[in-house]
């Protein structure tokens, strides 16, 4: 019971979450820092397994959690969001990162792979958003980034994944307008290839989603491109 | 039901998503019955595809209602397995299927998204999975989907509409430009702004219809829709339309 109401009075830290599918790589290079660019944000690396039953979370080191979860379980999230305030930590930024699989033959895919594409781009965004912009709403502040890449002729991906995107796009913006008047800074980020294994890829990434965390509130970006 | 004669093959057009009489669906049928196309009136509703059906044949025109939920794979197939089985030839697919549900975004469940991509988005990729061979096998065919605001602008309460709109927008321009060299047209129709049709004047008891008033011209005409989706259909090769917006002289965009 004290431990409880010594968390409710203790002053929080800020944390990033990136939620996806390929983020092995940014346990060691995605070091956020605060706005006052002096203290990194602690790192939860929320990675998308559907075939765990409940959240696993373990400790990397001192700024990293891993986390294992189903992103389209609401429940999952849900706990997520517990786990990270019983922590200590308020989400300032949220950087979701949908699978890129590509498929060479769509004519060739079954109802079950398409539904299952929907799940691990589209819904998988619904499903961070919804639970990551709950908590900003009420501390009035945090940035959501969708990344995603461009929506046509893009030589990287199919037809059905860049459709994907287009979806994961729009959705960036519908939540910008609705949740940019209080004080949610969302952006849609493009990549013309997802690199995850580089780790200069990684390192500019994060670089970028640095800048667009730190932006001020009278010039904040929604779109952008990276390739 | 009309059956070509074995010895001559019958052009024909199948518009898929429709619905009321006084809606884009059926006001398309109408049109490329008029014009002489025989016309397969697909939809979930059975008594609304028969009295546009009937409507047709009561003008001399020649048309099917054909049953559909376009989001079931086999349904959508058995609708084309039956055209060409019959000695047709499908001239034109219109695709007009996803409604335009709001919803607040942190209160809608999963499965509400789910059900809006299905209709907005699967359909679509069903419909031009099935139509696409038959088209390909042809070396001719026209794809028309009907598109929305939401597939060009993402608004707030609209987050599941615009994600598959969207979706359909990228999926279309992108097939275009891989089918166009194999002799089929494929084209997308943004429909910006409110229809003058009963989805919209019956919505929320009526009030929809005041709401369209407001907006000075009335909203849409779904006939002067439907005349520019008769122009794409007419379209020579040479010169194809892949995109189309639509909206009354006054409407905001």
């Amino acid at each position: 019971m004290l431990k409880k109401i010594c968390q409710r009075f203790q002053k929080k830290q800020g944390c990033v979450v990136v939620a996806g599918h390929d983020l092995q790589q940014i346990e060691h290079d995605f070091v956020i820092l605060d706005k006052t660019a002096q203290f990194p944000l602690h790192l939860y690396q929320v990675v998308h397994d559907s075939a765990v039953q409940n959240m696993q979370a373990h400790s990397i080191n001192d700024g990293v959690t891993a986390i294992h979860l189903d992103l389209v379980n609401v429940d999952h999230l849900k706990r997520l969001v517990n786990y990270i305030s019983s922590h200590g930590h308020t989400i300032e930024l949220c950087v979701f990162q949908p699978s890129f699989s590509s498929f060479p033959n769509i004519e060739a895919l079954s109802l079950e792979e398409i539904e299952h594409n929907w799940q691990t781009t589209g819904l998988s965004a619904v499903s961070v958003a919804q639970a990551v912009i709950k908590p900003m709403l009420k501390q009035q502040r945090g940035t959501v980034i969708f990344l995603g890449a461009p929506v046509s002729n893009s030589t990287h991906h199919d037809v059905l994944s860049q459709s994907m995107f287009a979806g994961i796009r729009a959705l960036s913006q519908s939540l910008a307008r609705e949740f940019q008047p209080k004080g949610i800074h969302v952006a849609y980020c493009m990549v013309e290839k997802w690199d995850g294994q580089n780790q200069h890829f990684i390192s500019s990434l994060k670089q970028v989603c640095q800048h667009i965390y730190q932006q001020p509130d009278s010039a904040w970006s929604q779109e952008l491109s990276l390739s | 039901m009309t059956l070509a004669t074995p010895d001559k093959t019958l052009d024909c057009v199948v518009v898929i998503g429709v619905g009321a009489s006084q809606g884009i669906g059926a006001a398309v049928c109408r049109l490329f019955a008029k014009e002489g196309l025989k016309v397969y009136v697909a939809g979930r509703t059975f008594q609304k595809i028969e009295a546009v059906a009937a409507e047709i044949h009561s003008k001399g025109g020649d048309a099917v209602a054909f049953r559909l939920d376009a989001e079931d794979v086999k349904q959508v197939q058995a609708l084309f397995d039956t055209i060409t089985s019959q000695n047709e030839r499908i001239t034109a697919v219109i695709h007009n299927v996803g409604g335009n549900i709001p919803s607040i975004f942190l209160r809608s469940p999963l499965s509400f998204f789910t059900q809006m991509w299905q209709s907005t988005f699967l359909s679509a990729y069903l419909v031009s999975q099935s139509c696409l061979k038959i088209f390909k096998d042809q070396n001719h065919g026209t794809l028309i989907f009907t598109g929305a605001s939401a597939s060009l602008r993402g608004k707030p309460f609209f987050a599941a509409f615009t994600m598959g709109k969207s979706a359909l927008r990228a999926y279309a321009l992108n097939l275009a430009q891989i089918y166009k060299s194999q002799g089929i047209h494929i084209a997308h129709v943004i429909i910006d702004g409110m229809v003058d049709g009963d989805r919209v004047n019956k919505a929320l008891f009526g009030l929809g219809r005041l709401a369209r008033l407001t907006r000075g011209t009335g909203g849409l005409n779904i006939n002067a829709i439907a005349e520019n989706y008769w122009m794409l259909y007419q379209q020579m090769p040479e010169l194809w339309t892949h995109e189309l917006d639509l909206r009354p002289y006054q409407e905001k965009f």
